[in-house]
């Protein structure tokens, strides 16, 4: 009898030893059963303050799914598999990230990792790809922050966004085309992204030939700003850089217009980035203006994919943000195609290979990893964000931001 | 110091107060920490976006249903959940409500999505001159929600019959039922009480700022702090208190820069942890020595 309990102890152990190297072997790319579903996902924001993306992320990821199995699947080893797309909401919390993309990895079996939004967001989940050998692309996550998250440099994680350099040089630059004061107030959160991007404009205004009249760096969920506008308002700050949590800037957009702060160009990164700014602000958002990703690819390709979107989204940043996630989930979707194999190593090498149009552009890796994807300078006109920089857009800019005109 | 700068600090401490008011009722006769608070007020938010929406009615006209009905739900959680756990000691409750604070905002992403909502309003975005400084109308209708709720709450506890009953209980509960008072009803109507505060608290901040369903977790870590401060089962102890969190929080914002307004805020709170029953067994001896004095005075 115990001698049976102890056999039956062995077995069990092994099984379980098993369990888990299966596991393993599942995440770090090996086989997939004839009628398994390919599974990819994702930790994102449904809840917390950068909720207002988590819907547009995931609307992307599982329009690019969808699209794929529509036309048939994956073909691994001359079988035809469906994809399966597998969302876990982080809360906007960076601690959950790396513990459900472990999740995601070892437990769902997922052959490639999706990103966030924000580096706080991407960089954990990007950390667990690289760690479990799990290919993963991401986007609206700034490629400075994104690519120094790695110091010894991203293997299995690549990114596509914009470059925090353009953030600074397509806002000084649209600056430049308008006569102010040259003294700029500079709202940024202490988040990752506030903070590299903060530090940019403010070291480049002196060559740029602007002053940094007056800086406010604050915690997000700050919600008083008054003392900050006030002395924004006392430095004669024509020119305002944000970049925030969207509930922040709802209520700094606000205070700006009670306590009668109508600077000549409001440029509210991140806080604008998604439609909600409009949606919650009406008519205060009015010629606000945001760097963010220009007009997506006219490549005929696309154009039903942008068109779709639009007429869903409208015209501004939530449609940007939703073809960005359609491109970051068709470049894992294709190069797992393309490499024949859900096998991790292989997914890479094939992603590495990229070179193709999407939605977000011509894409083709640096070598950090990253794709700097074309940046303009857009504003709110009614429900819809217009390209008003590079001159030539759809729109002519205009100062100053009338919204917060009472 | 300015005058803005102070000013800016007590017009938010209105709302500080608000927020604490709720949670030291509910301390302060039951001594039942409410983790749930943060929530309720975010409730209350959510109610009056539904009213809105139905109605198309001003934020605060809201109030008129969105109050009766957050306290019609809280009363029976009161009545047939944490009054029982409260028997058995201070964890179990504490436990109840934490739950019920993540039921609570599961519940509200599930309805209402975790997109940021707004109450819309002509004035949240109006200001006016108020001692020489442009202030926004809200904060002023803040501040005036805080004051008119504190003294509300002192009317109905100090000269009210039902005031009285809630003393009573508060003190001693079980002398409190021998004299025929209801100490379940009592505590049932506080918490709903309580849940009311808390939703106005909501609507106010749902028309000054922002709220999602999971806002609340910030809002009852301001509460706490405005409770400690304030002492529980005062109502202008929480007025004080949230009034002297908006100052320090502003002043210290202005002097140190507002990346640590945070850190003002809760080293504040540490060092008035510390420094209160320093304080009060200071005041217990001197009281004791004034007294010892005048018997001798007077033999």
């Amino acid at each position: 009898m115990q001698k049976s309990t102890k056999v039956l102890a062995v077995l069990g152990v092994a099984a379980l030893a098993l369990a888990g190297c299966a596991a393993g072997d599942g995440g770090g790319g090996g086989g997939i059963g004839a009628d398994d579903p390919i599974r990819i996902g994702a930790s994102i924001p449904v809840t917390g303050p950068l909720a207002p993306f988590g819907p547009i992320i995931e609307a992307g990821y599982q329009a690019a799914v969808d699209d794929v199995n529509a036309a048939g699947g994956i073909t691994i080893d001359g079988t035809e598999h469906q994809v399966e797309l597998v969302i876990l909401d982080n809360e906007t919390d960076p601690n959950k990230v790396t513990e459900q993309a472990r999740t995601l990895v070892l437990s769902d079996g997922v052959v490639g990792l999706l990103g966030s939004v924000t580096p706080g967001l991407t960089i954990p989940a990007a950390n667990v790809a690289e760690l479990e050998g799990v290919p993963m692309v991401s986007t609206l996550t700034p490629n400075g922050a994104w690519a120094s998250g790695n110091a010894d440099g991203w293997q299995y994680a690549w990114n596509l966004f914009m470059d925090e350099q353009q953030f600074s040089d397509i806002a000084y630059a649209t600056a430049d085309t308008v006569e102010t004061n040259k003294k700029v107030v500079i709202f940024a959160d202490t988040e990752e992204d506030g903070v590299a991007t903060g530090g940019l404009w403010e070291a480049d205004a002196p060559g740029k030939g602007y002053e940094i009249a007056y800086r406010a760096d604050n915690p997000a969920g700050t919600t008083d700003f008054t003392n900050d506008i006030n002395a924004a308002k006392s430095a004669g700050a024509e020119i305002l850089l944000a970049i925030l949590a969207p509930p922040d800037a709802f209520a700094l957009w606000e205070q700006m217009k009670a306590l009668d702060y109508v600077p000549d160009l409001a440029f509210c990164l991140k806080c604008s980035s998604t439609a909600a700014f409009q949606a919650v602000l009406g008519e205060t958002a009015e010629a606000t203006s945001n760097v963010y990703l220009a007009n997506p690819s006219d490549a005929p390709e696309w154009a039903e994919v942008t068109a779709r979107f639009e007429a869903e989204y409208g015209q501004n940043v939530d449609r940007s943000s939703v073809l960005a996630a359609y491109s970051a989930a068709r470049i894992l979707l294709d190069a797992i195609a393309a490499a024949g194999s859900v096998d991790g190593a292989a997914v890479n090498d094939a992603i590495a290979a990229t070179d193709q149009e999407y939605p977000i552009g011509h894409v083709r890796f640096r070598e950090d990893h990253s794709f700097p994807a074309d940046a303009a300078t857009l504003q709110w006109f009614g429900d819809a964000q217009l390209e008003v920089f590079p001159a030539g857009g759809e729109a002519d800019l205009v100062t100053p931001v009338t919204g917060l005109q009472s | 110091m300015e005058l803005g700068v102070v000013l800016a600090g007590l017009l938010t401490g209105g709302l500080y107060a608000t927020i604490g008011l709720g949670l030291s009722l509910v301390f302060g006769v039951m001594r039942l920490v409410n983790l749930a608070h943060g929530e309720l007020i975010v409730v209350g938010a959510y109610a009056a976006s539904l009213v809105i929406s139905w109605l198309g009615v001003d934020p605060f006209l809201s109030l008129v249903l969105v109050v009766p009905v957050v306290a019609a739900l809280a009363y029976p959680v009161q009545r047939y959940l944490l009054t029982g756990l409260l028997r058995r000691g201070l964890e179990p409750p504490l436990v109840a409500t934490f739950g019920l604070s993540l039921v609570i905002s599961a519940a509200l992403t599930a309805i209402a999505g975790g997109d940021p909502r707004k109450l819309p309003s002509p004035y949240s975005a109006a200001g006016m001159t108020l001692f020489g400084q442009q202030v926004r109308v809200i904060d002023v209708i803040g501040l005036g929600i805080g004051i008119v709720l504190t003294v509300l709450v002192y009317v109905v506890m100090r000269h009210t019959r039902w005031g009285a009953a809630l003393r009573a209980a508060s003190t001693d509960p079980a002398t409190a039922g021998t004299m025929g008072i209801n100490v379940n009803a009592v505590y049932a109507i506080t918490f709903a009480a309580s849940a009311a505060i808390a939703a106005i608290g909501g609507v106010f901040i749902g028309t000054a700022y922002s709220f999602t369903p999971t806002s609340g977790m910030g809002y009852i870590l301001i509460g706490f702090t405005v409770v400690v401060l304030g002492g529980t089962g005062n109502a202008f102890g929480a007025l004080i208190g949230g009034l002297v969190l908006g100052l320090v929080q502003s002043v210290g914002g202005a002097l140190l820069g507002g990346q640590y307004r945070d850190f003002v805020i809760y080293a504040f709170f540490i060092v008035v942890l510390a420094a209160k029953p320093l304080a009060e067994r200071g005041l217990e001896a001197w009281r004791g020595r004034a007294a010892a004095v005048r018997a001798e005075v007077r033999a």
